[in-house]
Protein backbone atom coordinates (compact mmCIF):
# COMPACT_ATOMS: atom_id res chain seq x y z
CA UNK A 1 0.00 0.00 0.00
CA UNK A 2 1.19 3.52 -0.48
CA UNK A 3 2.01 5.56 2.48
CA UNK A 4 0.11 9.38 1.61
CA UNK A 5 0.20 11.82 4.05
CA UNK A 6 -1.87 14.36 2.73
CA UNK A 7 -0.74 16.55 5.54
CA UNK A 8 3.14 16.78 4.35
CA UNK A 9 2.14 19.01 1.58
CA UNK A 10 -0.45 20.44 -0.48
CA UNK A 11 -0.82 21.71 -4.16
CA UNK A 12 -1.09 25.41 -4.03
CA UNK A 13 -0.19 27.86 -7.63
CA UNK A 14 -0.69 24.33 -9.16
CA UNK A 15 3.22 23.86 -7.49
CA UNK A 16 3.23 20.79 -4.76
CA UNK A 17 4.13 22.77 -1.98
CA UNK A 18 5.78 21.05 1.26
CA UNK A 19 5.10 21.77 4.65
CA UNK A 20 7.95 24.06 5.53
CA UNK A 21 9.16 24.87 2.31
CA UNK A 22 11.07 28.69 2.38
CA UNK A 23 9.30 31.24 0.15
CA UNK A 24 12.29 31.53 -2.32
CA UNK A 25 12.08 27.84 -2.85
CA UNK A 26 7.89 28.07 -4.05
CA UNK A 27 8.94 31.12 -5.67
CA UNK A 28 11.45 29.42 -7.79
CA UNK A 29 8.83 27.11 -9.79
CA UNK A 30 6.49 30.50 -10.38
CA UNK A 31 9.28 32.51 -11.86
CA UNK A 32 8.57 32.75 -15.69
CA UNK A 33 10.73 30.41 -17.91
CA UNK A 34 12.44 32.63 -20.54
CA UNK A 35 15.91 33.40 -18.58
CA UNK A 36 16.21 37.00 -19.26
CA UNK A 37 12.61 37.62 -18.49
CA UNK A 38 13.11 35.05 -15.22
CA UNK A 39 16.22 37.30 -14.04
CA UNK A 40 14.37 40.17 -13.80
CA UNK A 41 11.08 38.57 -11.72
CA UNK A 42 13.97 37.35 -9.59
CA UNK A 43 15.48 40.49 -8.97
CA UNK A 44 11.97 42.09 -7.78
CA UNK A 45 11.21 39.25 -5.84
CA UNK A 46 14.30 40.24 -4.15
CA UNK A 47 13.86 43.40 -3.61
CA UNK A 48 17.08 44.10 -5.46
CA UNK A 49 16.91 47.43 -7.75
CA UNK A 50 20.42 47.11 -9.23
CA UNK A 51 19.91 43.59 -10.21
CA UNK A 52 16.54 45.34 -11.31
CA UNK A 53 18.24 47.74 -13.65
CA UNK A 54 20.63 45.23 -14.72
CA UNK A 55 18.59 42.44 -15.87
CA UNK A 56 16.46 45.38 -17.97
CA UNK A 57 19.11 46.44 -20.02
CA UNK A 58 20.21 43.19 -20.60
CA UNK A 59 16.98 42.15 -21.74
CA UNK A 60 16.54 45.50 -23.96
CA UNK A 61 19.89 44.89 -25.17
CA UNK A 62 18.65 42.04 -26.28
CA UNK A 63 16.10 43.31 -28.31
CA UNK A 64 12.97 43.27 -25.99
CA UNK A 65 10.34 45.93 -25.28
CA UNK A 66 10.94 47.90 -22.40
CA UNK A 67 6.89 48.14 -22.30
CA UNK A 68 6.58 44.24 -22.33
CA UNK A 69 9.07 43.78 -19.65
CA UNK A 70 6.71 45.87 -17.07
CA UNK A 71 4.24 43.10 -17.37
CA UNK A 72 6.26 40.01 -18.37
CA UNK A 73 8.55 40.49 -15.70
CA UNK A 74 8.81 43.18 -13.18
CA UNK A 75 4.79 42.43 -12.71
CA UNK A 76 5.11 38.79 -12.57
CA UNK A 77 7.79 38.91 -10.00
CA UNK A 78 5.66 41.55 -8.01
CA UNK A 79 2.73 39.02 -8.87
CA UNK A 80 4.58 36.23 -7.17
CA UNK A 81 5.55 38.37 -4.10
CA UNK A 82 1.73 39.16 -4.19
CA UNK A 83 0.51 35.63 -3.78
CA UNK A 84 3.22 34.48 -1.16
CA UNK A 85 1.90 37.41 0.72
CA UNK A 86 -1.67 36.77 0.76
CA UNK A 87 -1.11 33.18 1.49
CA UNK A 88 1.24 33.96 4.81
CA UNK A 89 4.53 32.80 3.35
CA UNK A 90 5.84 36.37 2.81
CA UNK A 91 5.29 39.60 5.08
CA UNK A 92 5.12 43.26 4.60
CA UNK A 93 8.82 43.93 4.87
CA UNK A 94 9.37 41.80 1.73
CA UNK A 95 6.14 43.38 -0.20
CA UNK A 96 7.68 47.17 0.38
CA UNK A 97 11.30 46.12 -0.63
CA UNK A 98 9.73 44.12 -4.15
CA UNK A 99 7.65 47.00 -4.65
CA UNK A 100 10.08 49.67 -4.31
CA UNK A 101 12.58 47.53 -6.49
CA UNK A 102 9.20 47.29 -9.15
CA UNK A 103 8.85 50.88 -9.19
CA UNK A 104 11.97 51.97 -10.25
CA UNK A 105 12.37 49.24 -12.77
CA UNK A 106 8.95 50.33 -14.09
CA UNK A 107 10.37 54.02 -14.10
CA UNK A 108 13.46 52.79 -15.51
CA UNK A 109 11.29 51.25 -18.70
CA UNK A 110 8.99 54.23 -19.04
CA UNK A 111 12.11 56.58 -19.50
CA UNK A 112 13.44 54.39 -22.66
CA UNK A 113 10.39 53.55 -24.23
CA UNK A 114 8.76 56.06 -26.58
CA UNK A 115 5.05 54.37 -25.94
CA UNK A 116 2.49 55.50 -23.20
CA UNK A 117 2.60 52.96 -20.35
CA UNK A 118 -0.76 52.44 -19.06
CA UNK A 119 -1.59 51.11 -15.73
CA UNK A 120 -4.62 49.04 -14.67
CA UNK A 121 -6.68 51.52 -13.41
CA UNK A 122 -6.20 54.67 -10.57
CA UNK A 123 -7.16 54.85 -7.00
CA UNK A 124 -7.33 57.30 -4.43
CA UNK A 125 -6.29 56.12 -0.72
CA UNK A 126 -6.83 58.24 1.87
CA UNK A 127 -7.15 58.21 6.02
CA UNK A 128 -10.41 60.13 6.83
CA UNK A 129 -10.53 63.70 8.70
CA UNK A 130 -9.43 63.81 11.76
CA UNK A 131 -7.69 60.30 12.48
CA UNK A 132 -4.17 60.06 11.94
CA UNK A 133 -3.65 56.67 12.48
CA UNK A 134 -2.12 55.48 8.88
CA UNK A 135 -0.74 52.25 9.04
CA UNK A 136 -3.40 50.61 7.59
CA UNK A 137 -3.83 52.68 4.51
CA UNK A 138 0.18 52.35 3.74
CA UNK A 139 -0.53 48.45 3.72
CA UNK A 140 -3.10 49.08 1.34
CA UNK A 141 -1.05 51.65 -0.70
CA UNK A 142 1.88 49.25 -1.11
CA UNK A 143 -0.43 46.36 -1.89
CA UNK A 144 -2.59 47.98 -4.59
CA UNK A 145 0.65 49.35 -6.27
CA UNK A 146 1.76 46.17 -6.19
CA UNK A 147 -0.94 44.56 -8.23
CA UNK A 148 -0.22 47.78 -10.86
CA UNK A 149 -2.44 50.34 -9.80
CA UNK A 150 -1.88 53.65 -10.27
CA UNK A 151 -2.18 54.62 -6.38
CA UNK A 152 -3.03 58.60 -5.75
CA UNK A 153 -2.15 58.48 -1.71
CA UNK A 154 -3.86 62.29 -0.21
CA UNK A 155 -2.23 60.85 3.32
CA UNK A 156 -4.08 61.04 6.85
CA UNK A 157 -6.35 63.71 8.14
CA UNK A 158 -7.57 64.65 4.77
CA UNK A 159 -10.82 66.95 4.51
CA UNK A 160 -13.60 65.64 2.81
CA UNK A 161 -13.41 68.36 0.22
CA UNK A 162 -9.95 67.06 -0.74
CA UNK A 163 -11.43 63.78 -1.48
CA UNK A 164 -14.27 64.78 -3.20
CA UNK A 165 -11.63 67.26 -5.37
CA UNK A 166 -9.45 64.33 -5.68
CA UNK A 167 -12.33 62.30 -7.20
CA UNK A 168 -13.13 64.69 -9.60
CA UNK A 169 -9.95 65.58 -11.06
CA UNK A 170 -8.39 62.07 -11.72
CA UNK A 171 -11.32 59.97 -11.91
CA UNK A 172 -10.56 56.73 -10.42
CA UNK A 173 -12.15 53.11 -10.50
CA UNK A 174 -12.03 53.16 -6.64
CA UNK A 175 -11.61 55.27 -3.35
CA UNK A 176 -10.07 53.39 -0.41
CA UNK A 177 -10.74 55.55 3.05
CA UNK A 178 -9.51 54.01 6.52
CA UNK A 179 -10.83 55.10 9.81
CA UNK A 180 -9.80 54.10 13.43
CA UNK A 181 -11.77 55.96 15.73
CA UNK A 182 -15.47 56.15 15.56
CA UNK A 183 -15.78 60.07 15.97
CA UNK A 184 -14.47 60.38 12.32
CA UNK A 185 -17.08 57.82 11.05
CA UNK A 186 -19.40 61.13 9.97
CA UNK A 187 -16.91 61.95 7.18
CA UNK A 188 -17.82 58.58 5.01
CA UNK A 189 -20.86 59.75 5.05
CA UNK A 190 -19.99 63.14 3.94
CA UNK A 191 -17.82 61.91 0.90
CA UNK A 192 -20.60 59.38 -0.11
CA UNK A 193 -23.35 62.78 -0.19
CA UNK A 194 -20.98 64.58 -1.99
CA UNK A 195 -20.18 62.19 -4.61
CA UNK A 196 -23.28 61.16 -5.35
CA UNK A 197 -24.42 64.89 -5.17
CA UNK A 198 -21.18 65.21 -8.22
CA UNK A 199 -23.17 62.16 -10.06
CA UNK A 200 -20.00 60.16 -9.41
CA UNK A 201 -21.00 56.61 -8.61
CA UNK A 202 -17.27 55.36 -7.56
CA UNK A 203 -16.92 52.46 -5.09
CA UNK A 204 -15.99 53.53 -1.58
CA UNK A 205 -14.46 51.32 0.16
CA UNK A 206 -14.06 51.43 4.03
CA UNK A 207 -11.79 49.96 6.38
CA UNK A 208 -9.77 50.45 9.37
CA UNK A 209 -10.39 49.51 13.15
CA UNK A 210 -13.80 51.51 13.69
CA UNK A 211 -15.68 50.86 10.54
CA UNK A 212 -18.39 47.61 10.59
CA UNK A 213 -20.18 45.97 7.67
CA UNK A 214 -23.35 47.21 8.94
CA UNK A 215 -21.83 50.53 9.01
CA UNK A 216 -20.23 50.74 5.14
CA UNK A 217 -23.58 49.06 4.04
CA UNK A 218 -25.23 51.77 5.55
CA UNK A 219 -23.91 54.47 2.28
CA UNK A 220 -24.89 53.74 -1.56
CA UNK A 221 -21.22 53.49 -2.63
CA UNK A 222 -19.88 51.53 0.84
CA UNK A 223 -18.23 48.16 0.45
CA UNK A 224 -16.95 46.92 4.10
CA UNK A 225 -13.33 45.33 3.89
CA UNK A 226 -11.61 43.61 7.12
CA UNK A 227 -8.49 42.65 5.23
CA UNK A 228 -5.73 44.70 3.59
CA UNK A 229 -5.32 41.88 1.10
CA UNK A 230 -9.02 41.97 -0.27
CA UNK A 231 -8.31 45.61 -1.37
CA UNK A 232 -6.78 44.64 -4.82
CA UNK A 233 -8.93 41.88 -5.21
CA UNK A 234 -11.91 44.11 -5.07
CA UNK A 235 -9.72 46.28 -7.57
CA UNK A 236 -9.40 43.80 -9.71
CA UNK A 237 -13.55 42.39 -9.73
CA UNK A 238 -13.87 46.18 -10.38
CA UNK A 239 -12.12 46.05 -13.30
CA UNK A 240 -14.51 43.07 -14.52
CA UNK A 241 -17.14 45.04 -14.34
CA UNK A 242 -18.39 44.64 -10.65
CA UNK A 243 -21.00 46.95 -9.26
CA UNK A 244 -21.17 48.20 -5.62
CA UNK A 245 -24.41 45.74 -5.30
CA UNK A 246 -22.36 42.80 -6.07
CA UNK A 247 -19.05 43.30 -4.82
CA UNK A 248 -21.23 43.59 -1.61
CA UNK A 249 -22.06 39.87 -2.47
CA UNK A 250 -18.17 38.58 -2.88
CA UNK A 251 -16.25 40.34 -0.38
CA UNK A 252 -18.88 41.36 2.42
CA UNK A 253 -17.78 38.29 5.19
CA UNK A 254 -20.24 38.72 7.89
CA UNK B 1 -7.31 34.94 50.48
CA UNK B 2 -10.40 37.19 50.47
CA UNK B 3 -8.23 39.42 52.30
CA UNK B 4 -6.55 40.54 48.88
CA UNK B 5 -6.23 43.77 48.61
CA UNK B 6 -6.30 44.85 44.50
CA UNK B 7 -2.96 45.42 44.17
CA UNK B 8 -1.94 41.70 45.90
CA UNK B 9 -4.82 40.47 43.63
CA UNK B 10 -3.08 41.49 40.32
CA UNK B 11 -0.01 41.02 41.03
CA UNK B 12 -0.86 37.12 42.30
CA UNK B 13 -2.68 36.78 38.89
CA UNK B 14 -0.66 37.78 36.56
CA UNK B 15 2.02 36.02 38.08
CA UNK B 16 0.09 32.96 37.12
CA UNK B 17 -0.72 32.37 41.62
CA UNK B 18 -4.26 31.01 42.43
CA UNK B 19 -6.51 33.80 43.87
CA UNK B 20 -10.34 34.21 45.45
CA UNK B 21 -11.50 36.20 41.91
CA UNK B 22 -10.18 37.25 38.20
CA UNK B 23 -9.10 40.66 38.49
CA UNK B 24 -10.57 43.48 36.74
CA UNK B 25 -8.45 46.22 35.20
CA UNK B 26 -6.88 46.89 31.68
CA UNK B 27 -3.68 47.20 30.92
CA UNK B 28 -4.01 49.38 27.73
CA UNK B 29 -5.36 53.15 27.45
CA UNK B 30 -8.17 53.75 29.66
CA UNK B 31 -9.07 57.78 29.10
CA UNK B 32 -12.62 58.34 27.90
CA UNK B 33 -14.55 61.51 26.77
CA UNK B 34 -17.19 60.88 29.44
CA UNK B 35 -14.29 60.94 32.61
CA UNK B 36 -12.73 63.80 30.72
CA UNK B 37 -16.01 65.42 30.91
CA UNK B 38 -16.48 64.91 34.61
CA UNK B 39 -13.00 65.45 35.93
CA UNK B 40 -12.22 68.65 33.57
CA UNK B 41 -8.87 67.20 33.04
CA UNK B 42 -8.67 66.22 29.23
CA UNK B 43 -6.67 65.43 26.60
CA UNK B 44 -4.54 67.02 25.15
CA UNK B 45 -3.70 68.84 28.41
CA UNK B 46 -3.85 65.14 30.38
CA UNK B 47 -0.81 64.09 28.09
CA UNK B 48 1.60 67.05 29.45
CA UNK B 49 0.07 68.35 32.72
CA UNK B 50 0.56 65.59 36.07
CA UNK B 51 -2.17 67.16 37.86
CA UNK B 52 -4.78 66.45 34.86
CA UNK B 53 -3.00 63.16 33.86
CA UNK B 54 -3.54 61.72 37.85
CA UNK B 55 -6.86 63.02 37.99
CA UNK B 56 -8.20 61.56 34.75
CA UNK B 57 -6.13 58.01 35.61
CA UNK B 58 -7.79 57.47 39.03
CA UNK B 59 -11.53 58.50 37.99
CA UNK B 60 -11.32 55.15 35.56
CA UNK B 61 -10.82 53.57 38.93
CA UNK B 62 -13.18 55.50 40.79
CA UNK B 63 -15.52 55.98 38.71
CA UNK B 64 -15.28 52.85 36.06
CA UNK B 65 -14.54 50.51 38.85
CA UNK B 66 -11.46 49.30 37.33
CA UNK B 67 -9.15 47.74 39.87
CA UNK B 68 -6.06 49.64 39.06
CA UNK B 69 -4.91 53.16 37.56
CA UNK B 70 -3.13 53.06 34.47
CA UNK B 71 -1.35 55.82 32.90
CA UNK B 72 -0.26 57.71 30.69
CA UNK B 73 -2.83 57.57 27.35
CA UNK B 74 -0.35 56.96 24.66
CA UNK B 75 2.95 55.20 23.32
CA UNK B 76 5.04 58.28 22.66
CA UNK B 77 6.87 59.55 26.02
CA UNK B 78 9.83 57.88 25.64
CA UNK B 79 9.45 58.65 21.95
CA UNK B 80 9.41 62.14 22.28
CA UNK B 81 12.79 62.10 25.30
CA UNK B 82 14.14 60.36 22.57
CA UNK B 83 14.10 63.07 19.97
CA UNK B 84 10.77 62.20 18.05
CA UNK B 85 8.76 65.06 17.29
CA UNK B 86 5.13 64.39 18.33
CA UNK B 87 1.07 65.87 17.00
CA UNK B 88 -0.41 66.00 20.54
CA UNK B 89 -3.79 65.09 18.97
CA UNK B 90 -6.86 66.22 20.43
CA UNK B 91 -9.56 65.27 23.03
CA UNK B 92 -10.76 62.28 21.48
CA UNK B 93 -7.52 61.56 19.29
CA UNK B 94 -4.13 59.93 20.85
CA UNK B 95 -1.07 61.65 20.41
CA UNK B 96 1.63 60.13 17.56
CA UNK B 97 5.01 60.23 16.29
CA UNK B 98 5.12 62.60 13.30
CA UNK B 99 9.26 63.17 12.95
CA UNK B 100 11.82 60.67 13.39
CA UNK B 101 15.84 61.93 14.40
CA UNK B 102 17.34 59.23 12.52
CA UNK B 103 15.74 58.04 9.38
CA UNK B 104 19.13 57.78 7.61
CA UNK B 105 21.24 55.38 9.68
CA UNK B 106 22.50 54.93 12.70
CA UNK B 107 25.87 56.31 12.55
CA UNK B 108 24.69 58.91 15.17
CA UNK B 109 22.55 57.35 17.59
CA UNK B 110 22.62 60.21 20.78
CA UNK B 111 21.45 58.52 24.46
CA UNK B 112 20.37 61.27 26.70
CA UNK B 113 22.47 61.53 29.70
CA UNK B 114 19.53 62.14 31.71
CA UNK B 115 16.85 60.52 30.29
CA UNK B 116 14.75 61.02 33.67
CA UNK B 117 14.65 65.09 33.11
CA UNK B 118 13.84 64.87 29.45
CA UNK B 119 10.56 65.58 27.38
CA UNK B 120 7.29 64.51 29.08
CA UNK B 121 9.07 61.92 31.75
CA UNK B 122 8.98 64.16 34.37
CA UNK B 123 5.43 64.74 34.00
CA UNK B 124 5.09 60.60 34.49
CA UNK B 125 6.84 60.16 37.54
CA UNK B 126 5.02 63.33 38.97
CA UNK B 127 1.46 61.79 37.54
CA UNK B 128 3.24 58.12 40.28
CA UNK B 129 3.51 60.57 42.61
CA UNK B 130 0.47 62.42 43.07
CA UNK B 131 -1.98 58.85 42.28
CA UNK B 132 -0.01 57.30 44.59
CA UNK B 133 -1.12 59.61 47.45
CA UNK B 134 -4.63 59.81 46.02
CA UNK B 135 -5.11 56.23 46.07
CA UNK B 136 -3.19 54.67 48.95
CA UNK B 137 -0.54 51.55 48.24
CA UNK B 138 -3.37 49.02 48.06
CA UNK B 139 -4.13 49.78 44.42
CA UNK B 140 -1.88 48.70 42.10
CA UNK B 141 0.04 51.69 39.70
CA UNK B 142 0.02 50.01 36.26
CA UNK B 143 2.59 52.28 33.70
CA UNK B 144 2.29 52.06 30.36
CA UNK B 145 5.35 52.23 27.83
CA UNK B 146 5.95 51.87 24.13
CA UNK B 147 8.36 48.52 23.65
CA UNK B 148 11.86 48.35 21.91
CA UNK B 149 10.59 47.30 19.10
CA UNK B 150 7.60 50.15 17.96
CA UNK B 151 10.18 52.89 19.93
CA UNK B 152 12.59 51.47 17.18
CA UNK B 153 10.30 52.31 14.31
CA UNK B 154 9.72 55.78 15.79
CA UNK B 155 13.18 56.53 15.89
CA UNK B 156 13.93 55.72 12.05
CA UNK B 157 9.86 55.89 10.67
CA UNK B 158 7.91 52.43 9.99
CA UNK B 159 9.10 52.15 6.43
CA UNK B 160 12.60 52.12 7.04
CA UNK B 161 12.72 50.27 10.23
CA UNK B 162 10.65 47.22 7.75
CA UNK B 163 13.00 47.99 4.82
CA UNK B 164 16.32 47.49 6.98
CA UNK B 165 15.07 44.34 8.66
CA UNK B 166 15.39 43.01 5.09
CA UNK B 167 18.18 45.25 3.39
CA UNK B 168 20.16 46.34 6.46
CA UNK B 169 20.04 43.64 9.10
CA UNK B 170 22.98 45.41 11.14
CA UNK B 171 21.54 48.93 11.09
CA UNK B 172 17.86 46.87 12.08
CA UNK B 173 19.87 45.26 14.78
CA UNK B 174 21.94 48.25 16.32
CA UNK B 175 18.36 50.42 16.11
CA UNK B 176 16.53 47.55 18.39
CA UNK B 177 19.31 47.02 20.71
CA UNK B 178 19.89 51.29 21.16
CA UNK B 179 15.77 51.22 21.79
CA UNK B 180 15.99 48.58 23.99
CA UNK B 181 18.55 50.18 26.30
CA UNK B 182 16.61 53.61 25.95
CA UNK B 183 13.41 51.16 26.88
CA UNK B 184 15.23 49.80 30.31
CA UNK B 185 16.34 53.08 31.22
CA UNK B 186 13.36 54.42 31.27
CA UNK B 187 11.41 51.38 32.77
CA UNK B 188 13.91 51.81 35.48
CA UNK B 189 13.08 55.41 36.07
CA UNK B 190 9.38 54.42 36.53
CA UNK B 191 10.08 51.69 38.93
CA UNK B 192 12.33 53.80 41.23
CA UNK B 193 9.59 56.15 41.43
CA UNK B 194 6.91 53.55 43.16
CA UNK B 195 5.02 51.91 39.96
CA UNK B 196 3.80 48.16 40.35
CA UNK B 197 3.51 47.07 37.28
CA UNK B 198 4.70 48.04 33.36
CA UNK B 199 2.37 47.42 30.45
CA UNK B 200 4.20 47.16 27.09
CA UNK B 201 2.25 47.34 24.04
CA UNK B 202 4.70 46.84 20.84
CA UNK B 203 2.07 47.12 18.08
CA UNK B 204 4.81 46.81 15.96
CA UNK B 205 5.86 43.32 16.48
CA UNK B 206 2.44 42.12 15.33
CA UNK B 207 2.76 39.87 12.84
CA UNK B 208 0.15 42.27 10.85
CA UNK B 209 4.06 43.97 10.05
CA UNK B 210 7.11 41.46 10.80
CA UNK B 211 7.00 37.84 10.27
CA UNK B 212 7.31 35.23 12.93
CA UNK B 213 10.86 34.61 12.02
CA UNK B 214 12.39 38.08 11.98
CA UNK B 215 10.07 38.16 16.02
CA UNK B 216 11.73 34.61 16.91
CA UNK B 217 15.05 35.34 15.73
CA UNK B 218 15.74 39.60 16.13
CA UNK B 219 13.22 41.08 17.97
CA UNK B 220 12.60 38.12 20.30
CA UNK B 221 15.61 38.28 22.20
CA UNK B 222 15.72 42.53 22.55
CA UNK B 223 12.22 42.05 24.20
CA UNK B 224 14.07 38.86 26.85
CA UNK B 225 16.63 41.31 27.63
CA UNK B 226 14.01 44.19 28.18
CA UNK B 227 12.11 41.72 30.72
CA UNK B 228 14.98 40.51 32.63
CA UNK B 229 16.47 43.93 33.42
CA UNK B 230 13.14 45.28 34.43
CA UNK B 231 12.94 44.59 38.35
CA UNK B 232 8.67 44.68 38.36
CA UNK B 233 5.99 42.80 36.93
CA UNK B 234 5.56 43.53 33.34
CA UNK B 235 2.90 42.71 30.95
CA UNK B 236 3.42 42.57 26.90
CA UNK B 237 0.91 43.50 24.82
CA UNK B 238 0.82 43.19 21.28
CA UNK B 239 -2.00 43.83 18.81
CA UNK B 240 -3.60 41.56 16.07
CA UNK B 241 -4.24 37.91 15.91
CA UNK B 242 -1.03 37.33 17.19
CA UNK B 243 -1.76 33.28 17.26
CA UNK B 244 1.42 32.72 15.42
CA UNK B 245 4.09 34.01 17.41
CA UNK B 246 2.09 33.31 20.88
CA UNK B 247 4.67 30.74 22.06
CA UNK B 248 7.03 32.93 21.27
CA UNK B 249 5.77 35.86 23.53
CA UNK B 250 5.70 33.44 26.17
CA UNK B 251 9.41 32.91 26.21
CA UNK B 252 9.81 36.98 26.13
CA UNK B 253 9.98 36.31 30.07
CA UNK B 254 6.96 38.74 30.67
CA UNK B 255 4.56 37.89 33.30
CA UNK B 256 1.95 38.43 31.87
CA UNK B 257 0.35 38.77 27.75
CA UNK B 258 -2.27 41.03 26.50
CA UNK B 259 -4.25 40.00 23.64
CA UNK B 260 -7.02 40.75 21.64
CA UNK B 261 -10.56 39.04 20.51
CA UNK B 262 -8.95 38.42 17.13
CA UNK B 263 -7.29 35.48 18.81
CA UNK B 264 -10.11 33.59 18.23
CA UNK B 265 -9.31 30.10 20.31
CA UNK B 266 -8.76 31.60 23.82
CA UNK B 267 -8.74 27.75 25.60
CA UNK B 268 -6.20 27.07 22.64
CA UNK B 269 -3.70 30.49 23.71
CA UNK B 270 -4.01 29.02 27.30
CA UNK B 271 -2.15 25.99 26.05
CA UNK B 272 0.20 27.17 23.62
CA UNK B 273 1.80 29.32 26.33
CA UNK B 274 1.53 26.94 28.88
CA UNK B 275 2.64 27.70 32.56
CA UNK B 276 5.54 30.36 30.89
CA UNK B 277 2.82 33.31 31.28
CA UNK B 278 -0.72 34.58 32.20
CA UNK B 279 -3.28 36.02 29.85
CA UNK B 280 -5.08 39.29 29.90
CA UNK B 281 -7.75 40.43 27.50
CA UNK B 282 -9.52 39.99 25.96
CA UNK B 283 -13.21 41.86 25.17
CA UNK B 284 -13.25 43.82 21.83
CA UNK B 285 -12.40 47.12 22.27
CA UNK B 286 -13.63 48.67 18.72
CA UNK B 287 -16.42 46.36 18.90
CA UNK B 288 -17.88 45.48 22.14
CA UNK B 289 -16.74 48.06 24.64
CA UNK B 290 -16.91 51.09 21.74
CA UNK B 291 -19.73 50.18 20.02
CA UNK B 292 -21.64 47.54 22.01
CA UNK B 293 -24.33 47.46 24.75
CA UNK B 294 -23.71 47.01 28.45
CA UNK B 295 -24.94 43.34 28.15
CA UNK B 296 -22.37 42.56 24.91
CA UNK B 297 -19.83 43.88 27.46
CA UNK B 298 -20.49 41.22 29.85
CA UNK B 299 -21.06 38.05 27.71
CA UNK B 300 -17.82 38.75 26.07
CA UNK B 301 -16.45 39.23 29.65
CA UNK B 302 -18.33 36.18 30.39
CA UNK B 303 -16.33 34.34 27.68
CA UNK B 304 -12.78 35.32 28.37
CA UNK B 305 -13.71 33.95 31.91
CA UNK B 306 -15.16 30.54 30.83
CA UNK B 307 -11.95 30.99 28.90
CA UNK B 308 -9.59 30.97 31.25
CA UNK B 309 -8.83 34.41 31.13
CA UNK B 310 -6.27 35.13 34.05
CA UNK B 311 -7.07 38.96 34.09
CA UNK B 312 -10.06 40.52 32.92
CA UNK B 313 -9.01 43.85 30.27
CA UNK B 314 -9.89 45.12 26.87
CA UNK B 315 -8.37 43.58 24.50
CA UNK B 316 -6.37 47.13 23.67
CA UNK B 317 -6.83 50.43 24.27
CA UNK B 318 -10.50 51.77 25.25
CA UNK B 319 -11.64 54.37 22.40
CA UNK B 320 -11.87 57.59 23.82
CA UNK B 321 -15.82 57.73 22.73
CA UNK B 322 -17.04 54.24 24.43
CA UNK B 323 -19.81 55.00 27.08
CA UNK B 324 -18.99 55.47 30.95
CA UNK B 325 -21.70 52.59 31.28
CA UNK B 326 -19.96 50.00 28.90
CA UNK B 327 -16.59 50.34 31.05
CA UNK B 328 -18.27 49.65 34.16
CA UNK B 329 -19.61 46.34 32.85
CA UNK B 330 -16.42 44.69 32.83
CA UNK B 331 -15.80 44.88 36.64
CA UNK B 332 -19.70 44.29 37.12
CA UNK B 333 -19.58 40.86 34.55
CA UNK B 334 -16.62 39.81 36.76
CA UNK B 335 -18.25 40.36 40.55
CA UNK B 336 -21.92 38.65 38.42
CA UNK B 337 -19.17 35.88 37.75
CA UNK B 338 -17.87 35.17 40.87
CA UNK B 339 -21.03 35.79 42.49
Amino acid sequence: MIDLDSSQFVVRYNVRVEKDMAPEEVAKNLFPSDEIIRSIAVAVFDGDEDAVIDGLTIAIQAGMKPLELINNGLMAGMDIVSTLYDDGMLYLPDVIISAQAMIEGIDHCKKLSKEVHKSKGKIVTFVVEGDIHDIGKKIVTVLLRAKGYDVMDLGADVPVEQVVAAVIKERPIMLSGTALMTTTLPAFNDVNSRLLKADIHVPVVCGGGAVTQDFASGYELGIYCEDAEDVPKIADSILTGFDVQHLRKVFHKH
Amino acid sequence: MSDLDLKERLIKALKGESVDKTPAVSVTQTAIVNLMDWTGAAWPEAHSDANKMAELAVSSHEMAGLEGVRYPYCLTVLAEAMGCEINFGTKDRQPSVIGHPYPNGVDNLIMPDDLSSKGRIPVVTEATKIIREKVGDNVPLIAGMEGPVTLASDLVSVKKFMKWSIKKPQDFETILDFATDACIEYANILVDNGVDIISVPDPVASPDLMSPVTFDKILKPRLIRYAESVDCVKVLHICGDVTPILGMMADCKFEGLSIEEKVKDLKSAKETVGDRATIIGNISSPFTILSGTPEEVKESAKKALEGGIDVLAPGCGIAPHSPLNNVKAIVEARDEYFA
